[in-house]
């Protein structure tokens, strides 16, 4: 696996990340 | 030891349910009443990267079980660009709540609470400073066992007080059970530091090692041979690394990666370096007989014994690993094709150069020297290695081999990209980046 496919990697976690927390913070918030 | 879509699917699904856990935990169970969506955001952003932060105690490169999935060298990326990301996620987190509602300043307010306002106020320049000393640690200046002890420090502290945070607050974490969970994992955090500063270094002081020679390869390249004292040694794969201890006592900071640049099959075990650190520098001088502890072996930079051949890309010093798994190679009469790229300056730079040339006779060997700086004369390569070169210099069949690619940054980032534009895929890639700090 290479240095790119990583960074890759960890960014797109990152984003599912937040995205999951916005569904979260929408959930609260209904 | 190829990668696998399935197993690098699983261990990304671990880490992601692990990361959300926070975010479950908060909604399962009894909830409080409901808040507007951007304080709720500002909460769920402080959830995650503090549970990404969490996970970076285990994503150091140092557990068995996950590195040879990615090896060595791709989890400690992965765990320098998910401290990015829980930098971003943990800052946001007051900045989300601050920006939706100013009142959430009182959380800095040293009147309200004193203890609290200090101890979140030092979060966010212990933050700053992990991420600067980790991303630019030669540019200001830091050397490598200052950077270790801050690190570690500052990562846990940091850690300790997001989550002890998490339970002052207790918005999310009301049921003793939940806070019970939340508790657990700090403890669990807290015991992977105590696991890698004391049990780590205790196993490794009831196994001792001395240097048996040290043998000058070139001018300033120099390989330390060393065997155990008084128990078996180490069994390693060609082509992994070890962390390296001199001293009398491994409870140091000063811990160095070096590739083995011996056989498997030998008796004793070889490290070659440059002498160009302050701690490479002191082998030259080093006796015969000095203590020394080794904790390993790690790395997944090892040739797949499935595998149809093999390209080594390497530059300068990196040739140690491509070294360790050619001998090992010549002394299990492996017949396998291997093209070797070498970069160099000069021609006096090459280290091994003559038993390199003896391989070629032993094995079904091709060694392709690249000059940055080549004499009258020179009929050889010129220059970086980069995909030009490899276009020219591969063979068709070459397809389906492993890639090895190990040297200084610019070479590795032009050969990666050169060899995933030409087709090749993720899986038989490997790469081996010592220098991640």
């Amino acid at each position: 696996m290479l240095y790119r496919d990583t960074r890759r990697l960890v960014n797109a976690i990152g984003v599912v990340l937040v995205v999951v927390a916005a569904v979260f913070a929408a959930l609260r918030a209904w | 030891m190829k990668y696998s879509a399935p197993r690098v699917t699983k261990w990304v699904a671990v880490y992601l349910v692990l990361a959300l856990a926070p975010l479950v935990l908060a909604v399962v169970g009894p909830v409080p009443a409901p808040r507007p969506f951007f304080v709720e955001l500002g909460v769920g952003l402080g959830f995650v990267g503090m549970a990404i932060l969490a996970l970076q105690f285990v994503t150091t490169g140092r557990f068995k079980s996950i590195a040879p999935v990615f090896g060595a060298d791709v989890v400690l990326q992965f765990h320098r660009q998910a401290g990015v990301v829980a930098f971003a996620l943990v800052l946001a987190h007051p900045a989300v709540l601050v920006a939706t509602d100013p009142n959430y300043l009182e959380f800095f307010d040293p009147r309200v609470n004193l203890l609290r306002a200090i101890a979140l106020i030092a979060v966010i320049p212990a933050l700053i400073l992990l991420l600067v000393t980790s991303l630019w640690r030669q540019q200001v200046g830091l050397n490598y066992e200052w950077w270790r002890l801050i690190h570690g420090g500052l990562s846990l502290a940091v850690v300790f007080i997001g989550m002890v945070h998490g339970i002052q607050v207790g918005e999310h974490l009301g049921p003793i059970w939940k806070q019970g969970l939340w508790a657990g994992a700090l403890m669990g955090v807290m015991y992977l530091v105590v696991h890698s500063r004391v049990i780590r270094p205790y196993l490794m002081k009831r196994r001792p090692y001395r240097v048996a020679e040290v043998r000058e390869e070139n001018p300033d390249t120099w390989t330390l041979t060393v065997e155990p004292e008084g128990h078996v040694g180490m069994r390693f794969k060609a082509g992994q690394f070890a962390w390296m201890t001199v001293g009398d006592s491994p409870y140091s900071l000063q811990q160095h990666p070096f590739s083995f640049s011996s056989s498997e099959r030998d008796e004793t075990l070889s490290f070659t370096a440059n002498a160009v650190g302050d701690f490479t520098s002191e082998w030259k001088d080093m006796e015969p007989g000095r203590r020394l502890f080794l904790e390993g072996p790690y790395g997944g930079f090892v040739l797949d014994p499935d595998s149809e051949g093999a390209v080594f890309i390497v530059g300068g010093i990196g040739v140690t690993p491509a070294m360790s798994i050619l001998r090992t190679m010549r002394d299990m009469d492996d017949e396998r094709p291997v093209i070797l790229f070498y970069g160099n300056d000069s021609p006096d730079d090459i280290t091994f150069a003559d038993e390199l040339a003896a391989l070629q006779r032993d094995l079904n060997l091709t060694v392709i020297h690249a000059l940055g700086n080549p004499p009258d004369g020179w009929t050889g390569e010129e220059g970086y290695i980069d995909g030009d070169m490899l276009d020219r210099r591969l063979p068709p069949d070459s397809r389906n081999y492993e890639y090895f690619i190990c040297g200084p940054k610019p070479m590795m980032d032009l050969t990666e990209s050169a060899l995933r534009n030409k087709g090749i895929s993720w899986r038989q890639i490997y790469t081996e980046r010592f220098q991640i700090v």
